[in-house]
């Protein structure tokens, strides 16, 4: 598959992605506007669905007959860059007028006008967390120290030189002179990333819930499988991710004299675990099948929580009130319900509306210091490493 | 337990935080020694203000119902008597009572609710073995 069909394929996935997407978010949340639980099947949403996904299918087709006829001008690297850019955004503008229509309705015909909207929380999701995936994290901890391990035996019989750059047919064709930092760098980029994703897998434990007051237990129920899951297949990913980085260290160590399909293939699997794990589950655990409570729960308490009927959950809490509570219109603080701006939550991160994982609170200042020191340290890297100027 | 904050209510929503814990551990959703979660934590679930929950938390500890510790966090108390507290209690309950008894609630239907009310309490210092009564 040469790099046109790699390019065909990318262009196919993000399509794909973005065709199942409306199935992938909460029932709730439609193409990243807040509606009220029954609303779900208003004609207006359903329409908007539709306008939405057939606008994908005409960009996908538009997008196969030009390739059929322009396929020499793939390519050139600009019609690869500027083709994606290009898709994204038509992919964003055919988003935008789509969920205008919700928008235009929901306002017009006040959907929320006389609902009690409420803002929820378990605190058993807080307070006994999913347990972090240690034991799925082992492997990629044992690899990276073996890895190490070899550096370190091998690093006296590394030639003087050593190939850190490879060219098109495998061959190297960048060399730098052996010091620790040179002989190593592979093995910390590989620790780096590591680090990162396993600090993720940690984090994921205890992110941010997002708690449907409409379906609190399933809700629930829901955002603590998502968590095991996603925290697993961070565990899968990084080992699989390792594999290849490990392949590149041994490449670079004079260990394998080709550059092994791992190093390509590592990643690529790694991102294919995650982004099957988090279709699967749907955004924040909302495909998944759970089971919640019947009555009897653990701990054997009273439980007053048992009833999913969101009436019954005010009556305990107010008596003497069961008109029904939905979860706060948020929109506000939702940008073309993709960023994310609250200055009152304290959360750095919050699960997207629309798309797969989770995104910052712009809101939060400390959002942007990360962020500049992100940027800093990027640009900062040439600079590290003695090639900058 | 669960925090369930209208926007709109009549109370402003520390206050809600403050009657919610106490109902729960009315209701037996909550006991005596468990924890509540950090407030910025619970801030950022409900995607509220920490100050909010924070004024929620103090409340709640002025009255004796938590203690606040910055090392181990939220923990429900133990219950302790009404003491100084009965006389505000009677008078709030006198208040209540009058607006029903002048919208012209009979004596046996208040009676009935408030001992419908009081059934589903479970004695607080068991909250956990209240099930299986």
């Amino acid at each position: 598959m040469g790099i046109n069909g790699i390019l065909i394929v990318l262009w196919l996935l993000i399509l794909g992605f973005s065709w199942w997407m409306p199935s992938l978010t909460e029932p709730t949340l439609t193409l990243g506007v807040r509606i009220p639980v029954d609303k779900q099947s208003h004609p207006v949403v359903h329409a908007a669905i539709r306008q939405y996904r057939w606008g994908i299918v005409g960009m996908a087709a538009v997008l196969v007959a030009g390739m059929a006829i322009f396929s020499h001008l793939l390519a050139w690297p600009a019609v690869a860059e500027g083709g994606t850019l290009g898709l994204v955004g038509v992919l964003t503008v055919n988003y935008v007028l789509a969920r205008q229509r919700i928008m235009c309705a929901k306002v017009d015909e006040q959907w929320y006008v006389g609902l009690s909207q409420a803002v929820v929380a378990d605190t058993d999701l807080r307070m006994r967390p999913p347990r972090v995936p240690w034991l799925w994290l082992m492997p990629s901890f044992v690899l990276l120290v073996a890895t190490g391990l070899v550096g370190l035996y091998q690093y006296p019989r590394m030639p003087p030189q050593l190939a850190i750059h490879f060219g098109a047919t495998g061959q190297p064709d960048a060399w730098l002179t052996k010091t620790p930092l040179h002989a190593f760098l592979p093995l910390y980029i590989e620790l780096a990333t590591s680090a990162l994703f396993w600090a993720i897998s940690i984090w994921i434990a205890r992110s941010v819930q997002r708690t449907d007051p409409n379906r609190f237990a399933v809700s629930v129920a829901q955002q603590r499988v998502f968590r095991q899951i996603m925290g697993r297949a961070m565990g899968v990913a990084v080992t699989l991710m390792d594999l290849g980085l490990t392949a590149s260290c041994f490449t670079s160590w004079g260990l394998l004299g080709h550059v092994s399909n791992l190093v390509l293939w590592g990643p690529l699997l790694g991102a294919a675990v995650l982004a099957g794990a988090a279709v699967w589950s749907g955004q924040n655990g909302s495909r998944l099948a759970v089971r919640t409570g019947d009555g009897k729960q653990r701990d054997g308490r009273r439980n007053l929580e048992k009833s999913d009927n969101f009436s019954s959950i005010s009556q305990g809490l107010n008596p003497g009130q069961d008109h029904p509570v939905v979860a706060r219109d948020d929109d506000r603080f939702w940008r073309g319900g993709l960023v994310y701006f609250n200055r009152q939550d304290p959360a750095w991160f919050v699960p997207k509306r629309f798309g797969i994982g989770w995104t910052v609170n712009f809101g939060h200042p400390l959002v942007w210091l990360a962020l500049l020191l992100l940027i800093v340290f990027i640009s900062g890297i040439p600079f590290l490493l003695g090639h900058g100027g | 337990m669960r925090f369930v904050l209208e926007i709109a209510e009549g109370d402003s929503l520390y206050q809600q935080i403050r009657n919610q814990v106490i109902l729960a551990l009315a209701y037996g959703n909550l006991s005596p020694g468990d924890g509540l979660p950090p407030i910025r934590a619970l801030a950022a679930d409900l995607s509220i203000n920490l100050h909010t929950v924070h004024k929620g938390y103090e409340m709640l500890e002025q009255e004796g119902y938590i203690h606040l510790n910055r090392r181990i966090g939220a923990v429900v108390a133990q219950p302790r008597s009404p003491g100084k507290d009965l006389g505000l209690w009677q008078q709030n309950l006198r208040i209540r009572l009058a607006e029903a008894w002048t919208q012209g609630m009979s004596r046996e239907t208040i009676t009935q609710t408030v001992q419908a009310i009081l059934a589903d309490f479970v004695p607080v210092d068991t909250g956990r073995s209240g099930a299986e009564v």
